[in-house]
């Protein structure tokens, strides 16, 4: 059953045609004119904004970009602090059911809160 | 599949999607959403906003679009820039965007459907959009649409979300058919309580809440809630909702379902996520009608847009020769009273006179104003406009704070130097 649901997942990502930043940790962002079927469109020399600081717990910060480019994440910045990003990153999950890891929620709250939180 | 087993949300849309499988009627094609960049971030002005977003928008034209605010990528997320909103209609090309999901379909008109159906409708129904064009009495309104999160990034404290400037909103003369009159052919039962809509966009993954919305019934059946078909004379532009989208007016954008693939009349109210937890407000906060089918113990929906307004012919910090007029021109909008009057004052909130009103285009449009007095004395001013509506309803001077940040309609501050 589980892994049905991320075979399906994976279909989903792929028919989505809308580049798609995944979330291998040794695969750069995606960019613009990218897509999931590895593709490229006529802007693919233009860079997209979807770039994160590189710092630790970026690996795990990239997995937001399955479901939303990463710009949400520098607009939304710099007035969450820890408690602000923690309950953002938990809505993101229980709510929208993004595929991240429980284990990695504190990683990933303390990474937007360092570089996209309350100076 | 019997009418008494729909299920509600996502299982309903993937039903919907399995009929179109097949039937061959719905062609789910990815849209290329990339924008080209032309210009920067500086003249989008309002410094309110959080310092990220404003280094983060920039002026991009999606396909089919001007050039407008980028908000986001992906979901699409484009604001419109402040010098569209000179005229009293939103141009299609300039009119804002803004999706939840990030998967939006490429609707190939032909083989499009809307179904109808649900527990409270005594028969199924299905139409083309030949068939919408043919079988129903064409109707047209005059309508704002505005994004329930509009200037949410002026809040302050700021709250997180989509950082809209004053931009996620436009006004466009809609035509299409009227829901009522698509009802009364599936036949509506008398227990029916909402009435559900739902468009084609899906989310990135299955585990995303489908974008679906619900209507209180007597809204649904109104006779200027239309299923629009096209706005301001041509066929809504792919980024507003082609080929049909749902036009409910007084309401803000989030019920104007795009793309709609689907509507389904029930004798309970829709529980899925957009409905039971997204889109509300903390009860008692505001005037605006009640969804009572949908009120909770602490929050409810949001409904009805709060009257407000916008100062488009100065920018903060512009300078004015003394001896010149001050020109005070813009739009003021409401839930469908319609707007008895602006006030406008040039001394910060001392005094306040009476602007003219442009014509009237309906209770539900945007309303143009003006004022014009001679700058007399050097010196820097603030400008101010506010908006009352034909119920007596004003634009505040303070935020009415909210956790979602929806229904900012603080009364304008613009600084102007006579020199």
């Amino acid at each position: 059953m589980r892994g049905n649901g991320i075979a399906r997942r994976a279909r989903r990502i792929a028919s989505c045609g809308i580049m798609l930043a995944m979330a291998a940790a040794t695969a750069p962002p995606a960019t613009a004119g990218e897509t999931a079927a590895g593709q490229t469109t006529p802007d693919a020399s233009r860079p997209e904004s979807d770039e994160l600081v590189n710092a630790p717990g970026h690996e795990r910060a990239v997995q937001c970009g399955a479901c939303h480019s990463l710009d949400y994440i520098r607009m939304n910045s710099r007035f969450l602090d820890l408690a602000g990003w923690t309950a953002v990153v938990n809505k993101m999950i229980n709510v929208y059911g993004a595929p991240i890891a429980k284990t990695d929620v504190d990683a990933i709250a303390r990474y937007l809160t360092e570089h996209y939180g309350q100076p | 599949m019997t009418r008494t087993d729909l299920p509600p949300g996502g299982q309903l849309r993937r039903q919907l999607l399995a009929i179109a499988a097949g039937t061959g009627a719905l062609a789910l094609k990815p849209l290329r959403l990339l924008a080209d960049p032309v210009g920067g971030t500086a003249q989008l002005g309002f410094t309110e906003l959080p310092g990220g977003a404003l280094a983060e928008q920039s002026l991009q034209a999606l396909p089919g679009k001007v050039p407008l605010i980028r908000k986001t990528a992906r979901p699409p997320n484009f604001e419109t820039p402040i010098e569209y909103f000179r005229t009293p209609i939103t141009r299609n090309d300039a009119f804002f965007v803004r999706w939840h999901l990030s998967s939006i379909p490429e609707v190939d008109a032909a083989s499009w459907a809307l179904t109808v159906g649900g527990e409270s409708v005594q028969r199924e129904q299905r139409f083309t959009l030949a068939q919408l064009r043919s079988d129903f009495e064409p109707a047209t309104v005059t309508a704002v649409c505005q994004c329930s999160g509009n200037r949410r990034g002026l809040f302050e404290p700021h709250v997180p979300g989509v950082q809209w400037g004053i931009g996620a909103m436009g006004n466009a003369v809609w035509r299409g058919v009227r829901v009522k009159d698509v009802l009364a052919r599936a036949g509506v039962k008398g227990d029916a309580v909402e009435v559900v809509f739902d468009g084609a966009d899906r989310g990135a993954l299955d585990s995303i809440p489908d974008f679906v919305k619900s209507l209180p019934v007597d809204i649904a059946l109104a006779p200027d809630t239309l299923i629009a078909l096209e706005m301001n004379g041509e066929p809504l532009p792919a980024m507003n909702g082609y080929p049909a989208r749902l036009v409910v007016p007084g309401w803000t954008g989030t019920y104007w379902v795009k793309s709609l693939v689907g509507i389904r009349v029930t004798p309970k109210p829709e529980g899925n996520f957009w409905m039971s937890t997204a889109y509300r407000l903390p009860r008692g906060k505001f005037r605006t009608v009640s969804f009572q089918s949908q009120v909770k113990e602490a929050n409810e929906p949001i409904t009805t847009m709060v009257v407000n307004s916008l100062i488009t012919s100065l920018q903060s910090g512009q300078r004015i020769d003394r001896g010149r007029p001050i020109d005070v021109r813009g739009i003021a909008w409401d839930g469908g009273s319609g707007i008895a009057r602006v006030d406008v004052s040039i001394d910060d909130g001392a005094s306040w006179r009476e602007a003219a009103l442009d014509p009237d285009l309906g209770r539900y449009s945007f309303r143009e104003f003006s004022f014009s007095v001679p700058a007399a004395e050097s010196g820097s001013r603030v400008v101010m406009a506010r908006a009352t509506n034909r119920a007596g309803e004003t634009q505040v001077e303070k935020l009415i704070h909210n956790p979602a940040g929806y229904h900012h309609n603080v009364i304008q501050r613009v600084r102007v130097d006579v020199a």
